[in-house]
């Protein structure tokens, strides 16, 4: 059995080089032409021997595979370590919620309903879909007294692909039974700490705890606008951006990306709290300001350049009818914008309706964490394929 | 027109009547919102940069632009004519698209010439040039190392400044993006 398995070029002088160094050619094999390559194992004993599949396969080296992930990038590392990286950081993660008396959850991937969020384009898979978030079969589980769970899955959302968006990418969501936001906070802090303190991060993020802005604050500090529920004109005319007609939905994330976004993270990671209650999701509204809803975002800086919106969490909303209401009312702006309706989800809401623990959950981008602590600038860089590669 | 999802870099789309290419493009979809695409522009014709942001719905139009390789022919007045090296087409270039560059348009100097709506808006000249000097101070041997230089006219009219050892007659490399010397060449 080959106890060493490594590519080696073998070199014009008759000399292959080895991991233990230079080997004459003809110790390995007579068949050997100058300029081959191959897989060199050593057997154990000493002996170096170079794979039969390499010998006959007369392909250039290094081919293109081994390229990709051994071709240093900018920062003088290669896709191969990011990869090694990311797989100790998916342990320690593991390891964060197993000691925190969480247990981990497998989904299934492949859903009849992928939610009816207003911009939400899914993949469909036969007549069903690839699921955009594990959330409704969580909470069936959570109705069903699991108890605190987490899962690692992939997502899939179409049409989203850029330097921080994969069509398919891989979510880390977690619930806290009995915890309020305020502790999922908390909680997010800790695990950043947990990773940081057990492994070796090229980027690591500050020490928490990190400030906690209600988007009110965020609005008025960043885009000097007083007043989150203006109609769209006078939302964009106090942030100081041309009116032209849209929605108070528009005007809102207008504000949000021309003035907010580029700016939370200038003294680190930030959590957003309080969101508008038209963009509670699934979060429940809150209960001494109905205005807003329960919902948080993390944000951090990417040390590549800009930011990155790292995780979205909720004050679950357990209330079944609410929960349908709600639905119904997404469902209506979907057809009104001729998006594509999607079904509801029966079989969560009759959950809600049986009863499930006061629970607070979110969803975290684990690509753009590892990409963020690798300090990569482009997702591709932390994946093994992205979609183009395929 | 085109959709928001086909903003990518090198588009080349129509802002307030002028063509810009996209020279970078973000998607971003904060908070489970509106998705948009921002993006740096640039103006083909001025060169200067923007960033702009658009949303999912909102829709971009093309600006109708083609490069085209032509050879300059001549100069008649205020006009400079440039042939289509694949069809012949000849076409005539105001010296306001030119604008300084037409110190180093020789007779058959081959341009990349951008095309918006059909006409020529901008000229791209290679980036090094050949040119004879037609007049400059006699050459002072051995001097190669001062860095000491003096001006040279050139075929054009264009003047460089070359270091001393450089003689009328001979011909020069230069670098148009800076208008500077670059080697003596031999012909």
């Amino acid at each position: 059995m080959p106890t060493d398995l490594r590519p080696g070029r073998l070199i014009a002088d008759r000399l292959a080089q080895d991991a233990a160094g230079p080997v004459p050619l003809d110790a390995i094999s007579p068949d050997i032409a100058i300029g081959d390559w191959g897989w060199l194992s050593t057997d154990g004993q000493g002996r170096t021997s170079i794979s039969a599949a390499a010998q006959a396969t007369r392909t250039p080296f290094p081919g293109d595979e081994w390229a990709r992930l051994h071709t240093p990038d900018r920062s003088g590392r290669t896709r191969l370590e990011a990869l090694r990286f990311r797989a100790r950081i998916l342990r320690r993660v593991r390891e964060f919620f197993d000691s925190r008396g969480f247990f981990e959850v497998e989904t299934p991937l492949r859903v009849p309903s992928p939610g009816v969020e207003t911009h939400l384009s899914a993949l469909g898979s036969d007549d069903w879909f690839l699921s955009p978030s594990p959330e409704f079969q969580m909470k069936r589980l959570l109705a069903g007294g699991s108890g605190s769970i987490y899962q690692i899955c992939r997502a899939f959302r179409r049409d989203e692909t850029g330097a921080r968006h994969n069509p398919e990418f891989t979510m880390l969501e977690w619930y806290s039974v009995g915890a309020d936001t305020d502790r999922l906070r908390d909680e997010v802090e800790a695990l950043i700490t947990f990773v940081q303190q057990r492994e070796d991060v090229p980027a690591p993020l500050p020490e928490p705890p990190y400030p906690r802005w209600t988007m009110a604050e965020a609005f008025s500090r960043l885009a000097e606008v007083d007043d989150l529920f203006a109609p769209p004109e006078a939302l964009l005319a106090q942030a100081g951006l041309p009116t032209r007609p849209m929605s108070w939905e528009e005007a809102f994330f207008t504000v949000f990306v021309e003035k907010i976004e580029s700016r939370l993270c200038e003294n680190g990671p930030l959590f957003l709290t309080a969101w508008p209650a038209p963009m509670a999701s699934l979060a429940r509204l809150l209960p001494d300001d109905p205005r807003f809803a329960d919902r948080f975002e993390f944000f951090a800086p990417n040390p590549a350049g800009g930011e990155l919106e790292l995780a979205n969490g909720f004050g679950e909303l357990l209330d079944a009818e609410l929960q349908r209401a709600r639905s119904l009312d997404e469902l209506a702006h979907r057809r009104a914008h001729g998006a594509p309706e999607y079904p509801l989800d029966e079989k969560f809401l009759s959950a809600l309706a049986e009863g499930c623990p006061p629970v607070s959950g979110i969803a975290l981008g684990l690509d753009r964490l590892v990409m963020l602590w690798w300090g990569a600038a482009h997702i591709r860089q932390v994946l093994t394929f992205a979609g183009d590669e395929l | 027109m085109a959709s928001m999802s086909d903003l990518k870099k090198n588009l080349k789309i129509l802002i307030d009547g002028d063509p810009y290419v996209v020279v970078e493009a973000q998607f971003v979809k904060p908070g489970k919102g509106t998705a948009f695409t921002k993006c740096r522009i640039k103006n083909l014709i001025t060169g200067s940069v923007l960033e702009r942001t658009w949303r999912s719905n909102e829709a971009v139009d093309l600006a109708d632009t083609e490069n085209r390789k032509m050879e300059f022919l001549y100069q008649e007045g205020e006009h400079y004519v440039f042939m289509d090296r694949e069809s012949y087409e000849q076409f005539h270039v105001e010296a306001e698209v030119l604008g300084d560059d037409t110190r180093w348009l020789i007779d058959n100097l081959v341009t990349d010439v951008l095309f918006f709506n059909g006409k020529p808006v901008g000229v791209e000249l290679p980036t090094f040039v050949e040119m004879q000097i037609v007049h400059c101070e006699p050459g002072v041997r051995g001097d190669t190392a001062t860095g000491a230089s003096k001006p040279a006219t050139l075929i054009t009219g264009a003047t460089v400044n070359v270091p001393l050892f450089v003689n009328e007659g001979e011909w020069l490399k230069i670098d148009t993006r800076t208008g500077e010397y670059v080697e003596r060449v031999k012909k």
